[in-house]
């Protein structure tokens, strides 16, 4: 106990001077930032706070706008996870508590920007996957663009465990040409993954069962890395990862 | 580091260490106890308050991040003594059985009102779904919140006042039930004592191995550290003794150094583990932090053996020995039935069908572990353990007697508030008599309280038996013969009554409720390498009804003929009783039919085809399954128990005493963990004294109450036998208040009449009267007396039922499983159960619905597993045991038929476990009955969603 202390800053720039000065036996909580906590809505889009929880964003109706959002938070029953998770925790890629909403992001292609020493810097979801933040950058915000209406569903299996999602797909509609699909696996990943065969073979093609069965075939040559620590046998879970894609496109 | 923060609305500042949850900073350093710790891992609930109104899991946030909150526990919700309108809802609902688990949904109810002032069903079950209910169920829980809502709305009232009428079939408000929905009551781990000090148990790594050393020289220098006991210290403490020895059985027990017993497990592990959960140290320290701390620094030395976790490789030549006394690993081996003449007539069967059937392992997993607090008094050698046990007075006579050689004067049982037990708290444990006795050898009280890991080592399992069945009868669906070759596995070493579950009660009753000619019973109970096995809720029964009703099931399935009508043509005709099983058991009374009628209409058997058609249209395959059952309870005559080998008398007792104020104390020797005896013992008292409730007390958990001996709570016998000696010790009183009267008023006894709580001499009713109270006084002087008539109106009663008495009845579960998924989703279930007659429908409702949830959690979902590696538990947290939550569960059609039984003038028949039998048949039975166009014959439990796509689709492609 002794030699610890503790600060709760109320703005990001009075977390960031402390964070600076690289204490390891200062806690810093971050609980109390404004900046962090809110949501807004804009044309373009919706901005969270990384510090807003999953309970307040399930409250906000800007969350409405993003059904696989919506439904990946719906699959969330345990209010404690809901009131307790942030945004920021979300977007650790390795809770298989959390895969639901990470997979969401994950396929509506949400940007997560992040504030340091006088810097702000704008990160794709999925590369920010791939970066370690310094001890002296902070998650701010994630961004998710405005998407059509009904564009993205997510779907999972929730029935296998005590309390943790197994296996969840999430899947958007992109506003291209093609409109092309985002196909997210979460749960049974180390790490959220795109099924970018499917999405390939789905390019451009009405969405039927017949043509999504044809496109799951494609899951064969992904190279998923499967959690082993499972309550499930593989191949059973391979049939899961289709099946569940399947509900989950067609829900579209 | 300081935080500050309030708490109930009270500032509180206090110093904290940056490692401590907000849940033990709140019990432990607040001494806030009401909030409960189940899991510590976040998945039950228990533990459950809410910081700045959000619904938090205490054992998941550190102390350190509620600085600055606002905390509000279940001491907090009630204001100005008045309970918060879901205290009073969930008593008012009969939401509350145990109360180990109240606090914690109370609390998570109470944020998802403050958001919600009018949730569904849905709604609640769904955010209740982290809070988890074992023994209670959930339904009751969600009639509470609702009805909590409407008041909070002003559309209803909730109310702590029961009904005016407490007479024997109603339902007065449960007694004892204030503290528990306001956090007040103290269970084990919420005790203390001026001194006390706190032990950890070391446990096996490993399921079998010599222990080469045990290190503790670094542990003993642990901060905080008192002692560290080990096997060397406890060469005067006795193995744990068996008291179930059948006298008609080939047995292999242990010895046991008293002489007149077996032996099962010692305190402490000597020179070899058998199972993981074998003890191998103490460590008692000033904390239970630095007592765990320092388990840590204890370094054991093992060689591993080779291990056997599965009975049928156990019994095999060559398979690893676990006892020198028991070749081939079996403790027991025997036949009940004709064994000869039933495979006789087998052969001689038109249709023969058999199936191979695993009932898993279960784990009781009661939210609430187990725990010891222990004090020895060396001024008086007065020995008192608190601890959550069902049968105190054998804790008194067992550990005194064979395990610690104290005197049975000199030993005291005491049990708080009790959680759940599920049955594994009805067993003697090595770490209580190991508690007393370190108590004694540290002159100081000593505290264990076990650790969700540590129980699912430590604490008995149970099921966990292989059967092989066969079952033979006619084309026209009569059957004619059952058999069933079983292998019980009772894990590395036999606990108290461990006989008895895979022996007479599975074996008495694998016919259940048909009129089978022919039956026998093969039976081998195995020891392996993994942790005991104990009776758990329907205990044997299950294991039988399970096997019978799936065997019927395939049976009608191979004939093609409906099953319930195979069940009908078979059933115990109504006209028969008392029926002789031919397996030992005499079923008193009866209507299986009526029931199994019953269930099937309101459940739309009729309509079966329809229902099959729309679900199909929604890419559901949908199944209706049945499970009729008839099982034994009210144990027992005790000669019969005798007979089974039970070497304990089985008699309710009852001590009643008529104080000279008119207050009446009934001591029984029931034990209650969730039953409320409190309240039906008082209803049935109440009754026959023609007095209010109001005046009558039950007492019981205290073996110093004066009471001679508590056969305890089990096995659904409280009410039928405990509860017929309370009645018994009434009418005892009124005889004596009769005899008094007739000799203070000089009247013939037969003049003398009990009527409204008072003696009334016929002739002359307006001047020959006296209040039970007036009687106690006179008795309490004792100036004039009859002759003979000794002063005081007490009794003490025994009731010895000449039977047992066989509750019965028929559950209905409809299920709908995803084509695509495989996922099963229960959307009806219908019981009809007949308890005889019922004390208080609402309590008998809230049991039957805790049977029902085990048996839908048992089908479905959990299941003990092993590392075949090393014989670790690797089932040993709520997400890796997985049991049922509120939102897997459709609401329950409860119904009941109400038969008397003759075993008791009361005409109870027990209700506490015995509904858990059809359960999990009648729901396996309805997946087996969705996938028949596949051409699924069975598969075994819990049918998860990945065996039942094995099944039909990878089986076919192979």
């Amino acid at each position: 106990m002794i030699g610890y202390t503790y600060a709760a800053p109320k703005t990001a720039g009075e977390a960031l001077a402390l964070l600076r000065k690289n204490d390891a036996q200062a806690i810093v909580s971050l609980q109390h930032i404004a900046e962090f906590k809110t949501i807004k809505m804009d044309d373009a889009g919706c901005v969270i706070g990384s510090r807003v929880t999953l309970s307040e964003l399930k409250q906000h109706s800007a969350s409405a706008n993003y059904p696989a959002l919506t439904q990946a938070l719906a699959s969330i029953s345990d209010p404690h996870l809901l009131n307790h998770t942030t945004m920021e925790d979300s977007l650790n890629a390795s809770d298989i508590e959390l895969s639901s909403v990470t997979a969401a992001l994950l396929a509506m292609d949400a940007d997560v920007v992040i504030v340091g020493d006088e810097m702000e810097e704008k990160y794709a979801f999925s590369d920010f996957l791939q970066t370690d933040l310094t001890h002296d950058e902070l998650v701010a915000f994630v961004r998710i663009v405005l998407p059509d209406e009904s564009t993205s569903s997510y779907e999972n299996a929730g029935f296998l465990s005590g309390s943790k999602p197994i296996c969840g797909v999430a899947v958007a509609r992109q506003k291209n040409a093609d409109n092309t699909l985002r196909i997210v696996l979460g749960g049974c990943t180390d790490k959220p993954v795109r099924l970018q065969s499917v999405e390939a073979a789905l390019a451009g093609k009405e969405l039927n069962a017949s043509t999504v069965d044809a496109a799951l075939e494609k899951i064969e040559g992904e190279p998923l890395t499967l959690r082993k620590d499972l309550p499930i046998g593989e191949d059973y879970l391979r049939h899961l990862i289709k099946a569940l894609t399947k509900k989950a496109i067609l829900k579209l | 580091m300081k935080l500050n923060f309030h708490i109930n609305g009270q500032l509180h500042s206090g110093d904290v260490d940056r490692h401590v949850s907000l849940v033990d900073y709140l019990r432990d350093s607040v001494g806030l106890t009401g909030t409960k710790v189940g899991c510590g891992s976040g998945v039950c609930g228990s533990c459950t308050i809410l910081v700045d109104g959000k619904t938090t899991k205490s054992c998941r946030l550190l102390a350190m991040e509620a600085d600055g909150s606002d905390v509000t526990t279940i001491e907090g919700l009630a204001k100005n003594g008045e309970l918060h309108p879901l205290q009073k809802a969930f008593w008012e609902k009969n939401a509350v059985q145990n109360g180990f688990s109240t606090p914690g949904m109370i609390m998570a109810a109470a944020e998802l009102l403050s958001r919600n002032a009018d949730p569904t069903d849905a709604e609640i079950k769904h955010w209740l779904s982290g809070n988890l209910s074992r023994e209670t169920g959930y339904q009751q829980v969600v009639e509470a919140v609702k009805a909590a809502a409407a008041e909070m709305r002003g559309e209803g009232k909730t109310t702590t006042e029961g009904p005016d009428n407490t007479s024997i079939g109603q339902s007065p408000k449960t007694r004892k039930t204030r503290e528990l929905v306001t956090g007040e009551a103290k269970f084990i781990a919420d005790m203390s004592l001026p001194g006390m000090l706190h032990a950890a148990i070391l446990q096996s790594p490993h399921g079998h191995a010599r222990i080469l050393n045990v290190d503790t020289s670094a542990a003993e220098t642990m901060p905080g550290v008192v002692r560290v006991f080990t096997a060397k210290d406890t060469e005067g403490v006795m193995p744990m003794p068996v008291i179930w020895i059948p006298p008609f059985a080939e047995s292999h027990f242990l010895p046991h150094p008293s002489g007149i017993v077996p032996g099962s497990h010692s305190v402490f592990a000597k020179d070899r583990v058998r199972f993981v959960g074998d003890q191998l140290a103490a460590v008692v320290a000033e904390t239970r932090a630095q007592a765990y701390a320092a388990l840590d620094k204890i370094k054991v030395q093992y060689e591993a053996l080779p291990l056997v976790l599965d009975v049928e490789e156990a019994v095999k030549e060559g398979a690893p020995q676990l006892h020198e006394t028991a070749p081939n690993n079996i403790l027991i081996e025997t036949v009940f039935g004709d064994k000869e003449a039933t495979e006789k007539a087998i052969a001689d069967a038109e249709v023969v069908v058999e199936q191979r059937i695993y009932n898993q392992r279960l784990m009781h997993n009661t939210l609430e572990v187990r725990g010891v607090l222990a004090q020895h008094d060396p001024a008086t050698n007065q020995h008192t353990i608190w601890a959550n046990t069902q049968i105190p007075y054998p804790h008194r006579l067992l550990i005194s007697l064979y395990v610690l050689g104290i005197p049975y004067n000199k030993m005291r049982v005491i049990v708080p508030a009790m959680g759940e037990s599920n049955g594994c708290k009805g067993n003697l444990y090595p770490d209580t008599p190991l508690v007393l006795w370190m108590a004694r050898e540290l002159g100081r009280p000593v505290k264990w309280v076990d650790t969700r890991a540590g129980f699912a080592r430590n604490t008995a399992q149970s099921r966990d038996q292989v059967q092989y069945v066969t079952i033979a009868g006619s084309k026209e669906g009569k059957i004619s013969a059952l058999s069933c070759r079983a292998l019980s596995n009772v894990g590395a070493y036999p606990v108290i009554n461990a006989p008895g579950q895979p022996l007479a009660l599975i074996g008495r009753s694998i016919t259940g409720a048909y009129a089978i000619p022919q039956a026998c019973y093969d039976i081998k109970v195995v020891y392996t390498n993994k942790v005991p096995t104990a009776p758990m809720r329907g205990s044997g029964r299950a294991e039988a009804i399970f096997l019978i009703e799936r065997a019927i099931e395939r049976f009608a399935r191979e004939i093609g003929k409906d099953s319930a009508e195979v069940r009908r043509m078979n059933m115990v005709p109504k006209d028969q009783f008392p029926y002789e099983n031919g397996l030992g058991w005499t079923y008193d009374s009866g209507d299986y039919e009526t029931a199994l009628n019953l269930a099937l209409e309101k459940a739309g058997y009729d309509d079966l085809a329809t229902q099959k058609a729309e679900a199909s249209e929604r890419n559901k395959l949908l199944g209706l399954g049945i499970g009729s059952y008839v099982a034994v309870a009210g144990v027992g005559n005790s000669a019969k128990m005798g007979g089974e080998g039970l070497m304990s008398g089985t008699w309710g007792s009852s001590y009643l005493h008529v104080a000279p104020s008119g207050e009446v104390a009934i001591t029984t020797g029931a034990q209650p963990h969730g039953q409320s005896q409190d309240t039906t013992f008082a209803q049935i008292a109440a009754q026959e004294l023609q007095i209010p409730m109001d005046y009558i007390t039950i007492q019981h958990s205290d073996t110093d109450l004066p009471l001679y001996y508590g056969q305890a709570s089990y096995g659904s016998r409280s009410l039928s036998v405990e509860g017929a000696a309370v009645q018994k010790a009434c009418r005892m009183i009124i005889e004596k208040a009769r005899k008094m009267a007739a000799h203070l008023f000089k009247m013939p006894l037969e003049l003398i009449e009990y009527k409204e709580g008072k003696v009334i001499g016929t002739p002359a009713p307006e001047q020959a009267v006296m209040t039970l109270q007036q009687i106690s006084l006179m008795l309490w002087f004792g100036w004039d007396l009859p002759e003979g008539m000794d002063p005081g109106l007490e009794a003490t009663s025994y009731f010895d039922p000449e039977n047992f008495n066989f509750p019965f009845g028929t559950h209905v579960a409809v299920v709908e499983i995803d084509r695509d998924t495989c996922a099963v989703d229960l959307v009806k279930y219908v019981a009809v159960d007949d308890f005889g007659t019922v004390i208080n429908p609402e309590v008998v409702r809230g049991q039957t619905h805790g049977n029902i949830l085990l048996g839908i959690s048992q089908a479905l979902s959990e299941e003990t597993r092993y590392s075949p590696e090393n014989g670790q538990v690797l089932t040993d947290d709520f997400d890796t045991y997985s049991i049922a939550r509120a939102d897997w569960i459709p609401v329950l059609e409860l119904h009941r038929t109400e038969t008397p039984s003759p075993s008791n003038p009361l005409g109870a028949k027990g209700a506490g476990d015995v509904s858990n039998p059809p359960v999990a048949p009648a729901v396996v039975n309805a997946i087996c009955d969705a996938l028949s166009d596949y051409g699924v014959k069975h598969i075994d439990m819990p049918v998860t969603p990945e065996k039942i796509w094995q099944t039909i689709y990878q089986d076919k492609a192979s």
